[in-house]
């Protein structure tokens, strides 16, 4: 019984709104709700590719943002209700949701959970430590890549892209496929960048980028 | 002046210190003490083994048996691009050691009995298992009894390979086999069965490899159903691909309407079948999917109402016998389709259940979410999803359903690049599924 008892106070304490198994009918646990999208992104959101990204280790704010974006498309109104109603949660002097593009198969299931349930499950996958897999890449153009990052990209995507910190996507040991996804989107407009991406991305051509996602790629680490 | 824009958009003080502990099950694990209790799975499919491995995880102090007669087991998903000869069959061969590195043990044969009052399972190789909380995932059966002149002997030619394995390299030889202007005959079964999609998928990638191969050759679908899932983007495709509609079209679809629900008989020797209006057809490659109900032992357990059987929504307990749960194929899940990505989904709200019932908790609030991939072609694929919660039907009674104005199709008017990425995701969700299921 004791630590029965304890597993409780435990739980009471670390998710005040998330409703554990005592309180059958209210919210679905945040590992209920995120052991869901293992089918997709793998077990604990580590993919094993080639095209879905890996999602353990994202920064919570990154993954609010991405799922919020994906829910409520460019209804800004939508946004800042949500940001409005979780003052302890978000910060409404930074927080920005970028536009994703419409249509895709995460902004379908996207609009299938509560915000309070992004906002869970966002946790569960912070907590997670991204696993970077082998891909294959050329080391040439690895090298190449690696300086631009170092030029361009590191200043927000830190310790060589391997981090979210900062609310940016994890980009090193993420799947090739999926950063060339992500480029391609932003080249053409269906997803926006944040400003100071906009202006690095110009002054690279279709080479340096294929660089950057091998350099990407080739990180194991 | 900052030298960059900082976004952190969370919090750091007050709410946020649900970090460490808002994680998976195994993070909570050591906090579990179910200690010494038995779990018994019947079935080491996708429901089963998923099943097994996450009751393990969020409590390895359970003791967990799973058995299954087949040393490997052969998804059914991917199975399609097999017979397309996309893929090896060996590559949806998943075998069962890394569930029993896990701590599972895992028991090469077949359950004979379930003794639900005495909560005994029996095997057909004489062992018995002790239980507190059984779970039955054995998947489908055949009608055979509704198609004459097919049974399961049969079935070994004149193949249904609507259980991936020997079935489906045979099928996969035949179309090999196949002359150039051979006709390939598909008869998909009639609701409920496993997999809505499967039978058109099906009927896409042997179009694209006789597109590729024989092009001179024909599939014809003899229909039990006068509309199938995901129709108008499967015809979308056809359209597109392979001439559907046109006099050269490799596919031709004959609905309920024009078979009278479906084929009547089967001649093996003759590889001819005729419909229930009369029409007899003469194949060079027959594949004939009858009608589905739930595995043998959920009604030698006496775990079934009808073909499948009832459960509670929200632990996957049978209505019928306590104690025992089922889940996947053979359960009825009200709204969900019967697909992989249910069966795993359901697999993980009756494991979390199970682990709270064991431990003298009230069970907690589900969630489940599915989604299909079809392929139709080369760098063409679509999907449908949905994410189900607990609902009420019109009566007041259990209805898993899903949630209102979310998941859907891939858009009609999806570009050709979407419909490429929708292919990448579907190997992504094959090699992302199986390993959460096999390990
Ligand atoms: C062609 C095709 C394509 C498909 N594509 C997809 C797809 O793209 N996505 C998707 O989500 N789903 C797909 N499916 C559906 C999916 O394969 C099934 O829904 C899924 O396998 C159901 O899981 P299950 O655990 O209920 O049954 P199964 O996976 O069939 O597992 C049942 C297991 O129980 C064992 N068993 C049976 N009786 C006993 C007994 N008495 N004792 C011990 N063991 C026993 C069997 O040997 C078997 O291993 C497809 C199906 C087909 C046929
Ligand atoms: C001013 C800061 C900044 C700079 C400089 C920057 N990025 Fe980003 N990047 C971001 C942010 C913020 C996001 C997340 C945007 C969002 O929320 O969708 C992001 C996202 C991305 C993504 C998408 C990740 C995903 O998960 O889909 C890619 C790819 C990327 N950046 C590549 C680059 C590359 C390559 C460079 C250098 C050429 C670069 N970025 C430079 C801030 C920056």
């Amino acid at each position: 019984m004791g630590t029965k008892l304890i597993r409780h106070a435990l739980l009471a304490a670390g998710l005040a709104c998330a409703a554990s198994g005592a309180f059958a009918g209210g919210m679905a646990s945040p590992s209920m709700l995120a052991n869901t999208c293992a089918g997709c992104h793998g077990s604990t959101g580590n993919s094993n590719g080639p095209a879905t990204p890996g999602i353990a280790g994202l920064s919570k704010g990154y993954f609010i943002a991405a799922l919020l974006s994906y829910k409520y498309g460019d209804d800004e109104a939508a946004i800042e209700k949500v940001v409005a109603a979780n003052p302890s949660v978000l910060d409404a002097d930074v927080f920005e949701v970028l536009p994703r593009g419409k249509g895709t198969i995460m902004s379908r299931i996207a609009k299938g959970f509560e915000d309070a349930e992004i906002i869970a499950m966002a946790d569960v996958f912070a907590n997670e430590r991204f696993v970077r897999h082998a891909q294959t890449t050329k080391s040439s153009l690895a090298d190449k890549g690696a300086k631009l990052h170092e030029k361009h990209c590191e200043k927000c995507h830190e310790d060589g892209g391997r981090t979210s910190i900062d609310d940016v996507g994890i980009l090193a040991g993420q799947w090739m496929p999926y950063l060339n996804n992500s480029l391609a989107d932003y080249k053409d407009g269906t997803r926006k960048m944040v400003k100071k991406m906009t202006g690095k991305m110009k002054k690279l051509n279709a080479a340096d980028l294929e660089a950057l996602v091998q350099y990407y790629g080739s990180q194991k680490m | 002046m900052a030298k960059i824009t900082r976004r952190n958009f969370i919090k750091t003080t007050g709410a946020a210190s649900a970090i460490g502990l808002a994680g998976f099950p195994a993070i909570a694990s050591a906090m579990k003490h179910g200690g010494g209790k038995k779990v018994v799975i019947v079935g080491g499919g996708i429901g089963g083994a998923t099943c097994a491995r996450y009751v393990k995880m969020a409590d390895a102090g359970v003791d967990v048996t799973l058995i299954e007669p087949k040393a490997n087991y052969h998804t059914c998903f991917m199975s399609n691009e097999v017979l397309g000869g996309d893929r090896p069959i060996d590559s949806i061969k998943f075998g069962y050691d890394r569930l029993a590195s896990e701590g599972i043990t895992v028991v090469k044969d077949t359950v004979s009995a379930i003794d639900t009052n005495a909560k005994k399972v029996t095997t057909s190789g004489g062992k018995t298992f002790g239980y507190d909380r059984c779970v039955v995932a054995p998947g489908i059966d055949f009608k055979y009894d509704q198609i004459e002149g097919y049974d399961a002997k049969v079935a070994n030619t004149v193949t249904h390979a609507w259980q991936a394995g020997p079935q489906t390299a045979t099928l996969r030889k035949q179309l090999e086999g196949m002359k150039n202007g051979g006709t390939v005959v598909i008869c998909p079964p009639p609701n409920p069965f496993r997999c809505p999609p499967g039978p058109y998928e099906r009927a896409s990638l042997i179009a694209k490899y006789l597109q590729e191969q024989k092009p001179k050759s024909k599939i014809l679908i003899l229909d039990a159903k006068g509309k199938f899932s995901k129709q108008g983007l499967f015809v979308q495709g056809w359209k597109k691909l392979y001439g559907y509609g046109t006099d050269k079209s490799l596919i031709d679809w004959v609905s309920a309407e024009q078979t009278d629900n479906g084929i009547a008989s089967v001649d093996a020797g003759a590889m001819t079948v005729t419909t229930k209006f009369g029409d007899t057809h003469k194949a060079d490659v027959l594949n004939v999917i009858p009608a589905q109900k739930a595995g043998k032992i959920a009604f030698t357990a006496g775990l079934t109402k009808g073909d499948w059987c009832p459960v509670d929504k929200s632990t996957f307990e049978s209505t019928i016998a306590k104690g025992v749960h089922v889940i996947g194929d053979a359960s009825i899940a009200t709204k969900m389709p019967k697909s992989g990505y249910s069966a795993n989904t359901q697999a993980k709200v009756c494991a979390a259940a199970i682990v709270a019932m064991l431990n003298g908790d009230e069970p907690g609030t589900p969630s489940w979410l599915n989604t299909c991939y079809s392929i139709v072609g080369k760098d063409y694929a679509m999907s449908v999803a949905a994410v189900y919660r607990l609902g009420k039907d019109a009566k007041g009674g259990q209805l898993i359903t899903p949630v209102k104005g979310a998941g859907g199709l891939t858009p009609k008017d999806a570009s050709p690049e979407h419909l490429r990425r929708e292919l990448g995701y579907a190997h992504s969700w094959f090699n992302n599924i199986t390993k959460d299921v096999f390990g």
